[in-house]
């Protein structure tokens, strides 16, 4: 006689093994350890670029280097605490609460949003202190005896460079999460 | 109104009774290797019993357990992608049971869970879970409500399932 393919699959594995709770709490609290260390990389990576132009807002000659290396600072905690608030993946715990497809694509639409918007977050803040630590570095330089004016054309050039990049490639990368977010809309939809 | 941490640990111990051989099957479902499918349950474990924190009836405590279970269950395949590019397919890409099929008995129930499972492997995340949740016993209404997946997705899925397993059927029919 042909098996049954409901009882066949539930035969596979009838009883499960069973895990205690103390074992169950030492892994969630080391899925907790994981996400502490994360934080604290992030942290450390922010304390670094804060202390580094805090150092310049009292070593630096000129007034705009001074306020441009203070903007940094302010942008630098300006842009850790939108990618903690924009970026940090929700824990799989809240899953229960909404249906599957219905948690994963919240989840797409907040990283998307994002990425999209990473100008406003993560570039825009920098963006004034920089420019006043350019126009400050070319204030205090004796007119001659600082580097050639292509050199200083070269790395404004390359720091707007890298600011196009990171734009392009989080665009790029949200582009990539619309058409997952379109995937789920679909199965969502009546109209497979 | 805040769970307590005794009945946080009570509630989770009466689910994983419950359920814990379907959370393991679905396990299976989602990674073929024994050793990372060890960290996976794990993984589901350790969610489930931190989600029994916030659970008060949002629904029925078997929804709530599957749609935590294939959330990890699919956060783990999509990584796991990364490694395994092996191309995944819809159910109507198939025509049948994927791998050899075997004897009557009990060897036949076992090949028939091996061909399922060899099948649920190669399928893609909407179809995979639809498939897990059937063979679970679950009705299209109850699919619906893990997945979010609207009736008309779930019933085509089904309905694509039931002419595979029948053909499965009539093969090993034809054989015996």
């Amino acid at each position: 006689m042909t098996p049954d393919p409901k009882h066949a699959w539930q035969n596979s594995v009838p009883v499960a093994d069973a895990r205690s709770l103390e074992e169950v709490r030492a892994i969630a609290n080391k899925f907790f350890r994981k996400i502490h260390r994360r934080n604290v990389i992030e942290y450390a990576a922010c304390l670094f670029v804060v202390v580094a132009f805090g150092r310049y807002v009292f070593t630096l000659p000129h007034i705009l280097q001074k306020i441009g290396s203070a903007w940094i600072v302010f942008a630098t905690f300006y842009a850790a605490w939108q990618l903690h608030r924009r970026g940090s993946a929700v824990s799989p715990d809240q899953a229960g609460q909404v249906p599957i497809y219905q948690f994963m694509r919240a989840q797409l639409v907040r990283q998307r949003d994002a990425l999209r918007s990473i100008f406003w977050w993560y570039i825009l803040p920098f963006l004034p202190g920089l420019i006043m630590i350019l126009i400050g570095n070319g204030l205090v330089t004796p007119a001659g005896n600082g580097p050639p004016i292509w050199v200083r054309w070269l790395s404004l050039a390359t720091m707007i460079g890298i600011f196009v990049g990171i734009w392009w490639l989080n665009q790029l990368g949200a582009r990539k999460l619309q058409r997952r977010i379109a995937e789920i809309d679909a199965l969502m939809e009546d109209e497979s | 109104m805040a769970v307590s941490t005794s009945q946080q640990d009570a509630r989770y111990l009466a689910a994983a009774r419950a359920h814990g051989a379907e959370i393991e099957r679905l396990a299976r479902g989602y990674e073929a290797d024994a050793e990372l499918r060890r960290d996976l349950m794990q993984d589901i474990h350790a969610a489930l019993w931190r989600s029994f924190a916030i659970y008060e009836g949002q629904c029925a405590e078997r929804s709530w357990v599957y749609r935590i279970a294939h959330n990890v269950g699919v956060t783990h395949m999509m990584t796991a992608r990364r490694r395994n590019k092996a191309p995944l397919v819809a159910l109507d890409e198939i025509s049948e049971l994927i791998g050899p099929g075997d004897t009557e008995g009990e060897v036949g129930e076992r090949a028939l869970a091996q061909q399922l499972l060899a099948t649920i492997h190669r399928l893609k995340p909407a179809d995979r879970q639809v498939m897990l949740l059937y063979l679970e016993d679950l009705t299209a209404a109850e699919i619906g409500e893990v997945t979010g997946l609207s009736g008309g997705a779930v019933a085509v899925r089904i309905h694509r399932l039931k002419a595979l397993l029948a053909e499965a059927h009539h093969a090993e029919e034809k054989r015996t």
